[in-house]
């Protein structure tokens, strides 16, 4: 279920009426099964029948847990045997579902012929909507529960509420078991400051949605292509890139907002997903504030246990370049996003082999901060034209557009699209501006009053609405 | 501040001269009959869905009974105008249906459904104008992805927002729709009912045109092997069917290719070309409505001398 639809209105307005009447207090029984119930229909309302993957899924995952919790720490044979099942189960459908058309194709093209014979045609399979997000949700509790560091959930309906809590079901936040699994004892009555914070959230990130990234949508998909083409001015080129890396920055940022937002209403906390990126300083602190769960996900379940940063310089390297890439995978199985996981591992490396992942010393001097700054930008910008291309080859025609310095001059159809970038801008302007001390957080009128904007704006400048992009990932 | 905003936009709205006679499109749009359903509007294009997943059983059965079939994108849609075919089919005792999408779609989503439903009509009608691709566009392959319960959900959300924006748009336009996105030809808001009886498209409203639609050489140099090969694929999936095949085009600025004489003499079939003088374009696209109706009696006149 998207969240912009009716669906979803008539979907929340249900399970908030059940917040305010049978669940006061967050924890009564009757409110968690209308979640998991609200849970089970918000999945299935994109194909029923992927339902049964998310609780097979779910259900081998309890299971682990509870036979991990059952086997002695010395027994570690029997345990790294159940985690594997585990794991290999969630990665398998994962497998299945988003890369196996990518490695039959990948077969084809070396082995040829023979291998187009030999091999099962393309899958014209929906890949389940948000996969890989419940899949490391799922993953991060059985590891935590390995490790010792969680207790397994010992009632099978208040884990399938972990798993499947529908604001962040199909796109985020990536919750982890450690920070969602204590709050569902605790109570959270509903009062006014959290209702004006859940709907703030909310406003801000339909407005992000509906008249940001839609609209920014509207001139990438038409006109992308032209990025590419011999007689592409670097202005128009580089306008093209800008206008991409807002719409997916808004489209993103927007589902976590209104995710946070109506599981706050809903009486949860999750984390914060999106902090201003584009005012980065440093790659480092880009993926802090870019997906910030998911870089947090890769960080302690992947980077770390391949040694991190403790096993020597070029190990690092070696380890952010592997992390990316697979991050780079993660979002698909294509070509183009290998290529963008693999310019952030290799900047990553980079600026750790420059010492620029810090500013301490001379790289702290304000000068020098800002021009990495803009490397770092421009660098992100260039990852994007991958991202979002058809082929490698096209976001090669596409970066050489830009490259080439031509004419810089922009059209009035390419100024007017830039207006559907200040919002965004705005925001990045104010977050630099708050963490520097210069300006505070806004009070509560001046919030009522940009919230009413934002409202006025969302439903006199909405366009035909497309599906949030992180949904196909 | 939200009431203000509204408050102040409705005032505006009302009194402004200049801005107080524009109306805006949604709440103009009206079904021409019961017999339209609607097919598009910013609320969701749920055209491709209705036909690919028959969703609509009237619009199903008149699909698969009807003798002809026109196909072709939505510059076709635009043509095609039941005004003229409906007494020309009609006293040939054929039944019609104008079976061509948005979105620039090829042949390859057509032919899935005549195959799908098994149609057999006698006669298929096609507008070269960037169809024998052997592709599916973007659009079409995301639908082929859905199921039927997915595309009463398209539907519905569809129904619902159209419905919500008719009521909301009296109070506040939406900006974007009213002035247009400068650019794009077809920015502003565009709602499209389809008929169940015979598929044809009824913008709601219908801009008359103000750029001329010029003349194009039919016979182009030379063609895509690509094109020539999907142009026979076509023919020959056409051919086991013991379905006949008719070439055509409508005219318009930008044609998406496909030289409709070259593709004629290709595949040995008869070519109606019409193109009357006076031809408008509301967005330099698509012919506008008297436009279309000029077009459709032209065709049908041609259309005479070829019908088997």
């Amino acid at each position: 279920m998207n969240f912009v639809s009716w669906s979803f209105v008539a979907l929340f307005a249900f399970v908030f009426l059940a917040r305010l009447t049978i669940g006061r207090r967050k924890i009564e029984p009757a409110y968690v099964a209308v979640l998991v119930v609200a849970s089970a229909v918000f999945y299935a309302w994109h194909i029923p029948a992927y339902l049964g993957i998310l609780v097979f899924s779910s259900t081998v995952d309890y299971i682990a847990a509870l036979w991990l919790d059952r086997l002695p720490a010395t027994a570690l044979t029997a345990r790294r045997v159940v985690l594997a099942a585990s794991l290999g189960t969630n990665l398998g459908l994962l497998a299945f579902f988003k890369y196996s058309n990518f490695f039959l194709q990948a077969a084809r093209d070396v082995f040829g012929p023979a291998a187009t014979a030999a091999l099962p045609p393309e899958f014209l399979l929906a890949l389940p909507m948000g996969i890989s997000f419940y899949t490391f949700q799922s993953m991060s509790y059985t590891i935590d529960v390995y490790r010792g560091v969680l207790a397994p959930i010992r009632q099978i309906v208040p884990f399938f509420l972990f798993i499947s809590f529908f604001p962040q079901l199909v796109a985020g936040p990536i919750v982890r078991a450690v920070e969602f699994l204590p709050q569902m004892p605790r109570p959270r009555r509903l009062r006014l400051p959290v209702f004006y914070q859940g709907a703030w959230l909310i406003i801000s990130g339909f407005f992000l949605k509906m008249v940001c990234a839609d609209n920014l949508a509207v001139y990438v998909d038409e006109h992308w292509a032209r990025g590419s083409a011999q007689d592409t001015t670097s202005g128009f080129a580089l306008w093209l890139a800008l206008m991409f890396s807002g719409q997916i920055f808004a489209d993103f940022a927007g589902y976590s907002s209104i995710a946070r937002g109506t599981a706050y209403l809903l009486g949860y906390h999750l984390p914060d997903n999106f902090n201003a990126p584009y005012i980065a300083a440093s790659f480092k602190n880009f993926w802090e504030r870019w997906h910030i769960t998911l870089s947090r996900w890769l960080r302690d379940y992947l980077y770390v246990p391949l040694g991190g940063n403790r096993r020597g310089p070029l190990r690092t390297y070696v380890n952010l370049l592997l992390v990316m890439l697979l991050g780079g995978l993660w979002h698909g199985a294509a070509y183009t996003y290998i290529a963008w996981g693999a310019l952030h591992g290799g900047a990553l490396a980079l600026e750790r082999l420059l010492g620029f992942h810090h500013d301490r010393g001379w790289r702290g001097h304000m000068a020098v901060r800002g021009t990495w700054s803009l490397v770092v930008q421009a660098v992100v910008l260039t990852a994007w034209v991958f991202f979002r291309s058809r082929s490698v080859e096209e976001a090669g025609l596409f970066t050489a557009n830009i490259l080439s310095m031509d004419d810089w001059s922009l059209g009035r159809m390419e100024q007017v699209g830039l207006l559907f970038l200040l919002p965004i801008a705005g925001l990045h302007a104010f977050t630099w501006f708050c963490e520097r001390g210069m300006v505070g957080e806004p009070g509560g009128t001046m919030k009522a009053l940009l919230a009413a904007g934002m409202v006025y704006g969302i439903v006199t400048l909405y366009t035909s609405t497309a599906d949030f992009i992180y949904f196909q990932f | 501040m939200l009431g203000l905003l509204i408050a102040a936009t409705a005032a505006l709205w009302a009194a402004r001269p200049g801005l107080g006679g524009r109306v805006k499109n949604i709440t103009r749009a009206e079904r021409p009959s019961d017999d339209y359903y609607l097919a598009h509007d910013h609320g969701g294009h749920v055209d491709h869905h209705v036909l690919y997943f028959g969703t609509d059983p009237t619009a199903l059965e008149a699909l698969r009974r009807a003798d002809v079939l026109l196909l072709g994108n939505s510059r076709l849609m635009f043509a095609a105008r039941p005004r003229v075919l409906d007494g020309f089919f009609e006293d040939r005792g054929l039944r019609y249906y104008v079976m061509g999408f948005g979105f620039r779609e090829g042949d390859r989503f057509p032919l899935d459904i005549i195959e799908k439903f098994d149609l057999k009509p006698r006669l298929v009608i096609v507008n070269t104008d960037g169809f024998f691709q052997n592709e599916y566009s973007d659009f079409a392959r995301s639908v082929m992805k859905h199921s039927a319960f997915s595309a009463w959900q398209f539907r519905t959300e569809a129904e619902a927002g159209h419905e919500f924006r008719r009521a909301m748009h009296l109070l506040v336009p939406n900006w974007i729709d009213l002035f247009g996105r400068p650019g794009f030809g077809w920015s502003r808001e565009l709602v499209i009912y389809r008929s169940r009886t015979n598929g044809a498209w009824q913008l709601s409203p219908w801009e008359p045109g103000t750029t001329p639609v010029s003349g194009r050489n039919l016979a182009e140099p030379r063609l895509a092997p690509r094109e020539i090969e999907a142009a026979r694929t076509f023919k020959a999936a056409l051919d086991r069917r013991g379905t006949s095949l008719v070439l055509t085009y409508v005219p318009t600025p930008r044609p998406l290719g496909g030289g409709p004489e070259l593709f004629a003499q290709v595949l040995n079939v008869p070519l109606v070309a019409a193109h009357p003088a006076g031809l408008l374009s509301e967005d330099g696209d698509h012919l506008d409505e008297s436009s279309a109706i000029a077009w459709s009696e032209a065709f049908v006149r041609q259309l005479r001398h070829v019908l088997p």
